[in-house]
């Protein structure tokens, strides 16, 4: 992949990340769709991609006071615990299997998103 | 015991992280619905919980299967500044419409990849 086409990817991705829609859900099936990438090998790119913007964006939102650490820790806590035996069992599951169940995950998003968006007003802002 | 449903929450939460790469989705409604927290809290408390969550999955992918780090560091790089024009853009683009065609997106996507021959 061009060095231009990582940067364009990622403006597109970032710029739907920013506007608080998940840019990253997108990134993955785009890498698998248009990239070739095995599904597990585009989520690694996906995830690894999303660090520094996760450090940011933490960073500010600790600044701006909307961390609840209270709170936050125990999630974290079981947070950490999931995502190592998550991440172990796509390391072994078949491509196949991970595609389908990523393409289900995705499903359930979508529909919930266009359900809930209907209940929101025509003005801007997102959130 | 009242412990026991943050915990709940974030191994489902960072059982998805790691299985299928995603964010703070179930993050949000889970901590804004079960653990009463505001909007905005919701969504500041997400990213600081997906951030070491995402490193955790990193480091196992990492080292199980290595990780195109040639790829994301270009994405990476125009994330940031995709970021920066995305959150600019916000307070322009309505909620509603934005939300109902990024979810339309989503659904043919989806729909994509589950109907795709094994």
């Amino acid at each position: 992949m061009t060095l231009l086409t990582g940067i364009l990817i990622g403006v597109g991705v970032g710029t739907l990340t920013g506007l608080g829609v998940g840019g990253g859900k997108l990134l993955t099936p785009a890498l698998v769709l248009y990239f070739a990438l095995r599904q597990q090998a585009a989520q690694g790119v996906t995830l690894s991609s999303f660090l520094p913007i996760a450090v940011m964006a933490t960073w500010v939102h600790m600044k701006e006071g909307n961390v609840d650490l209270r709170v936050g820790v125990w999630v974290a806590v079981g947070s950490v615990v999931g995502a190592l035996g998550g991440a172990f069992l796509a390391t072994v599951a078949p491509d196949f299997l991970l595609q389908k169940a990523y393409g289900y995950f995705l499903l359930a998003v979508g529909i919930y998103e266009v359900v809930t968006a209907q209940r929101l007003s025509d003005e801007a802002p997102v959130h | 015991m009242k412990r026991l449903i943050p915990i709940v929450l974030g191994l489902v939460a960072g059982g998805l992280n790691g299985l299928l790469g995603v964010g703070g989705t179930l993050l949000v409604p889970g901590l804004s619905h079960w653990l009463d927290l505001e909007q905005h809290k919701a969504h500041g408390t997400a990213i600081a919980i997906i951030l070491p969550t995402s490193l955790i999955s990193f480091f196992v992918y990492l080292m199980r299967t290595g990780v195109n780090l040639d790829i994301a560091w270009k994405v990476a790089a125009g994330g940031v500044l995709g970021g920066v024009i995305g959150a600019k853009l916000l307070r322009f683009i309505p909620a509603r419409w934005l939300r109902t065609l990024f979810g339309v997106a989503m659904i043919l996507v989806a729909l994509r990849l589950v109907l795709a021959k094994s």
